[in-house]
């Protein structure tokens, strides 16, 4: 891209001294490293998405099952009351 | 490795290395960011939708990974605990990076180093268009695909950054 300001030739060289930097090679141990590095990642096999929507749906039946276990306590718990009361019916009027 | 990651690899291992030695000036660095931008080819390979040309797609995730890189670092420094031994050149308003940067001719080190501590501190948008533009010596339209804007926003864009980079070279010059 050319310049269009002539006021700054001192920048202007500044930023031309930029084009002079070699090109370096990389090492070849590089490559070896990466192959490591590929190696030791264990591949996702589920997707993000797909985790986040198994645990919502895990996390729903687990609250189901909570509120199922709940009611069941009370109804338990209502059931030995009530067997806990006499049963025998008095008359208070007699 | 598969023999299309190999051709990949050999095609582009040049690009990345020194596209990233750009941005973090340390051959360490560099090495360490061109390791992860192949581990990141390799796995989002086939999720490459071909929109953009491979060696655009390879540049974007090379920026990506050394401005991540870049960050990293300077939250790593700011919690450091043991910070305060250290020298902080933030202190004296500038942050000047370890320079490792065997490209460099020695004629023009100083000078050169000056200018690259410059680029340096420029916010990551100007960063990228001087280092596209004046060090990977692209054009107006290779630097507008890469870094997804238009060729007037790059155009403004590296105005503003060599308006900047002329003020940051001024004020450490002063110094």
């Amino acid at each position: 891209m050319k310049d269009k300001s002539s006021n700054n030739l001192e920048m202007d060289a500044n930023l031309n001294l930029l084009s002079t930097i070699k090109k370096l090679d990389v090492p070849e141990y590089l490559l070896e490293r990466i192959g490591k590095k590929i190696m030791e990642k264990p591949i996702p096999v589920i997707k993000p998405q797909w985790a986040i929507g198994i645990a919502a749906s895990i996390l729903l039946v687990i609250g189901i099952e909570i509120i199922g276990i709940k009611n069941r306590i009370d109804n338990e718990k209502r059931q030995v009351i009530e067997n806990m009361l006499p049963t025998q019916q008095y008359d208070i009027y007699e | 490795m598969n023999e299309n990651f190999l051709s990949i690899y050999h095609q582009f291992n040049k690009l990345v290395y020194n596209l990233a030695l750009q941005y973090v000036l340390k051959v360490e660095d560099a090495e360490e960011i061109t390791q992860d931008v192949f581990v990141k080819v390799h796995e989002k390979y086939a999720d490459f939708r071909k929109e953009a040309e491979l060696k655009t797609w390879i540049y974007r995730i090379t920026i990506n990974q050394s401005l991540d890189f870049l960050k990293a670092k300077k939250s790593q420094k700011r919690w450091n605990p043991f910070g305060f031994l250290e020298i902080d050149h933030e202190d004296f308003g500038i942050d000047l990076p370890e320079i490792y940067h065997p490209g460099i001719e020695l004629e023009q080190k100083e000078a050169l180093e000056m200018i690259l501590n410059s680029i340096y501190q420029l916010p990551e948008n100007q960063k990228s268009v001087i280092i596209l533009y004046r060090i990977e010596q692209k054009t107006t339209k290779e630097v507008s695909e890469i870094m997804k804007l238009s060729d007037k926003a790059i155009e403004s864009l590296y105005q503003r950054a060599k308006k900047n980079l002329e003020l940051i070279l001024n004020k450490n010059k002063g110094k």
